[in-house]
């Protein structure tokens, strides 16, 4: 006896599974929402809109998520209902079809051994009765199984269609980047409220924790931000950070406040300190030609306390790296942005600084240069 | 240019309310990534779209939980560095208020 085979599945179980998804997207739809509510909360400064910036892909993606979890329940759904009726249909047709040839085999050894003529015709009447039943069967079973692979690729096209969202490579990307540009805009503080001394304080605080958070956020690799600051070290508003990373356990801002004081500068943007960099290379260059030019003359006073300059800034710059990178190769995430911070505080700061002691030095020589010309 | 103003309290919430949802988006790719989800399903086109559909984001999953909390992080970085200079600020007026 030939035998037809079933439709496999569970339509029970594919319900459960459609629920579970529905559960899903009520989660993701229900996050999207809190994600949405959130846009309500105050926070204009420079960081809090770079923030609301990434924020908002949050909702688009949960919504898309909710969507794609969410259709593919209902889609379940209603293959579960298919699947059900297809089964029933498939497996009457099985039994059918097996009961018609056990009939077929039945009537046929009986006409077999049937020695009357008349009898034996009428055996093999049942006989073909029963083949042709068998073979309604099996076209019903053919007719079902064909049916449930339309609904099966029916199904299969709608779930696909389902992925035709933006879920797709970019979000992590979208995610990661949005608002990078808002990044490198100025950063002014204006009075506002209770907070109004941080027009003073303030504008180093916020410059120093936007380069914070994009090192906490990855944003770019830090040993680019490391060779931006690497001429501008060991400020002492820096090397309070710098202490606070070490010991691991002194919030950001609190070390930022003090350590940097008042007399830091107004205004200060990632920008500025882009631009503060850019002098400060110069100066590292009109040092390094000054070094040279104090090794030639080495015997005057000028040129011999240029190099002794020139070296404690060396030594400078070579520990504090060194203890900097360390930090930020083995660090914590708030021990990599108060390294950060400490950069940018450096930016902001040494260059200034040390073009007054170039200015200084340059001048003590100039004079030296005078009085030997006399 | 931008203005600056900033309520802590609420930047704080706000982390605390990314933090969750970073939670969920990770609850979510826990609940949506194993392989059950083709369960009492006949193996067929369905059975692999709907692994594409649900699975097919899982790649993303990690990703996106990992930004969502590091934005979490961001955000309470932030809300305890404005705390601590609103209260030192506070503290070098005279304190209380």
């Amino acid at each position: 006896m030939r035998s037809l085979p079933r439709l496999e599945g569970d339509p029970g179980t594919v319900l459960g599974q459609a629920a579970r998804l529905r559960a899903l997207a009520d989660r993701a739809e229900a996050l999207r929402d809190t994600t949405l509510g959130l846009r309500a909360a105050r926070w204009d400064g420079p960081a809090g809109v770079a923030f609301a910036s990434r924020l908002a892909v949050l909702p688009p993606v949960l919504g898309e998520v909710a969507r794609r979890l969410g259709g593919a329940s209902d889609e379940l759904r209603g293959l579960a209902g298919s699947l059900e009726d297809l089964q029933r249909r498939v497996l009457a047709a099985v039994l059918a079809h097996e009961a018609a040839w056990l009939e077929v085999e039945q009537w046929a050894r009986r006409a077999s051994a049937e020695p009357d003529e008349t009898l034996r015709a009428a055996h093999r009447a049942a006989e073909r009765e029963w083949a042709r039943a068998g073979a309604a069967a099996a076209t019903a079973h053919h007719v079902a199984m064909e049916e449930w692979r339309a609904v099966d690729a029916r199904c299969a096209a709608a779930l696909r269609a389902l992925t035709l969202d933006s879920l797709a490579d970019t979000t992590a990307y979208r995610l990661w980047h949005a608002g990078h540009d808002v990044l490198a805009a100025g950063v002014s503080v204006t009075a506002w409220g209770p907070l109004k001394p941080l027009s003073t304080l303030g504008a180093v605080g916020v410059a120093a924790m936007e380069v914070g958070f994009r090192v906490a956020w990855d944003e770019g690799e830090w040993s680019g931000i490391a060779l931006e600051s690497v001429l501008l070290v060991a400020g002492p508003a820096s090397s309070t950070l710098r202490k606070a990373a070490a010991a691991q356990r002194l919030p950001l801002g609190r070390r930022l406040v003090r350590g940097a004081g008042e007399s830091l500068l107004d205004g200060v943007s990632p920008r500025r300190i882009l631009a503060e960099r850019e002098a400060a290379k110069e100066l590292a260059d009109a040092l390094a030609a000054e070094r040279a030019a104090a090794v030639a003359r080495v015997g005057s006073a000028a040129g011999r306390r240029l190099l002794d300059a020139r070296l404690r800034v060396e030594q400078a710059v070579e520990q504090a790296l060194r203890d900097d990178v360390r930090t930020l190769r083995r660090g914590t995430a708030e021990q990599r942005a108060l390294v950060a911070g400490a950069w940018a505080v450096d930016g902001a700061t040494r260059a200034g600084s040390v073009a007054a002691k170039v200015r200084e030095a340059r001048s003590t020589r100039a004079g030296e240069a005078g009085e030997v010309a006399r | 240019m931008s203005s600056f103003s900033v309520d802590p309290a609420e930047v704080l919430a706000v982390a605390r309310a990314v933090e969750d949802a970073a939670a969920g988006l990770a609850d979510l790719a826990a609940g949506s990534g194993d392989d059950r989800v083709t369960d009492g399903l006949p193996t067929g086109a369905a059975a692999t779209a709907l692994r594409e559909v649900v699975g097919g984001w899982r790649r993303q999953q990690g990703a996106l939980a990992r930004s969502v909390a590091g934005l979490g992080d961001a955000a309470r970085l932030a809300g305890s560095a404005y705390l601590a200079v609103e209260s030192e600020v506070t503290g070098s007026m005279g304190g209380g208020g």
